[in-house]
């Protein structure tokens, strides 16, 4: 049984029959826009990693000053740090322009695919984005103590706050990457939900 | 390369451009209809069309006729412009409704369209633009003149679920504009 009313059928037709402003590409304006865009994208992914190019700058300088050798090994480790996260930004997290074979995926496997990438990376956020910075900051540490032995005579003062403060710190982040990631997931089940 | 190994390219290459000329030439004004659907702002609009064109041609590169030109046409424009949406969602902080709680929702344009003032197609955007990428995209396929089983290849929902949606949409437009129609009615015999 049809239960479309009259003026639903009026709404479609309305619909449909709209003017458009007639927005059309020829192959060779499409060729040379794909182009630019791809370039457009290269320019914003670079630009995501200034930081990182300036953190390694910051810290390879510290390196080339530093005279002792755990000083050194702090730093060369943070510098390593760095480039792993960077890195892993860019393969879990870069803009990309919609793949090829987008018209294979409904929007359904197309969104499920997008939000299962972002909760991944969001449950696994210690070992991409917090771990790698861990043995540089040890070293480092360790590294100042072993240079300025005073002020281990009182180490409730320094390193227990400053150990309480990371911790607080870490702690804070890997909660809220958490409850986001739990966030995607509601909306997995959900899109899951509407297959059935 | 020599000649055998470029002619299948140039071959290829001609494939994927003829099969985006015929695909423009036939969806050209849905594809604008359904961009205006994601993008109020004739500018972004605009460019909303063109990122769905490039789109579709690149994508007919890997365009084996598996499924329909149409479906396939529906799908890049539709996984496209949800994905311009949600860009648009982080930096405008915009938050959507889905058709259940639109049919909830008070009409608050009661007070416009007894003055007559709104164009029921602005209005009809006006309803859409409220809506989750998913039901938009279900509205606009039944605007378009879809059926459920069409709207659910490309969406990738159940055909039932679609049927269950395109029935929620018919509630919400009959009570709209029917209250609308009547609202109109009442002033015209004042």
């Amino acid at each position: 049984m049809n239960d479309e009313s009259p003026k639903v059928q009026e709404l479609k037709e309305l619909w449909q029959g709209q003017k458009t402003e007639g927005v059309r590409m020829s192959v060779a304006e499409v060729q040379a826009s794909a182009g630019k865009f791809q370039r457009r994208i290269q320019g914003r992914n670079a630009r995501e990693y200034v930081a990182s190019v300036v953190m390694v700058a910051f810290f390879g300088f510290e390196f080339w000053r530093a005279g002792d050798l755990l000083v050194r090994i702090g730093f060369a480790l943070m510098i390593a740090g760095i480039c792993f996260l960077a890195w892993q930004l860019h393969a879990r997290a870069s803009w990309s322009p919609l793949p090829g074979d987008v018209g294979l995926s409904s929007y359904v496997e197309y969104k499920r695919r997008e939000l299962e990438r972002q909760r991944d990376a969001l449950n696994s956020v210690w070992r991409w984005y917090l771990g790698p910075l861990i043995p540089g900051m040890a070293m480092l540490l360790v590294a100042f103590f072993r240079a300025n032995p005073g002020h281990l005579k009182h180490p409730s003062f320094i390193v227990v706050p400053e150990a309480i403060f990371f911790a607080a710190i870490s702690f804070g982040i890997a909660r809220l990457n958490s409850n986001a990631a739990r966030k995607l997931q509601k909306e997995i089940d959900e899109l899951d939900e509407g297959t059935r | 390369m020599d000649v055998e190994q470029i002619q299948p390219v140039k071959d290829a290459n001609d494939s994927r451009d003829s099969q985006f000329e015929e695909a423009a030439a036939i969806y050209g004004a849905a594809l604008e209809r359904l961009a205006r659907a994601y993008e109020a702002d004739p500018d972004a609009r605009r460019d909303l069309v063109q990122e769905i064109l490039i789109a579709l041609w690149r994508s007919f590169e890997g365009f084996d006729g598996r499924c329909s030109l149409r479906t396939w046409v529906y799908r890049v424009a539709h996984n496209t412009a949800a994905s311009h949406v949600t860009r648009q969602m982080r930096i405008r902080q915009r938050v959507f409704v889905g058709l259940e709680e639109l049919a909830e929702l008070p009409d608050t344009t009661e007070g416009e369209a007894a003055a007559g003032q709104r164009d029921e197609i602005a209005l009809l955007y006006e309803l859409i633009e409220q809506l989750r990428p998913l039901d938009r995209q279900v509205m606009v396929a039944y605007l378009e003149g879809m059926d459920a089983a069409s709207t659910a290849e490309i969406i990738g929902l159940s055909a039932r679920n679609v049927a269950t949606k395109i029935h929620r949409i018919k509630q919400v437009l009959s009570r709209r504009f029917q209250a609308r129609r009547f609202q109109e009615g009442e002033r015209d015999e004042r």
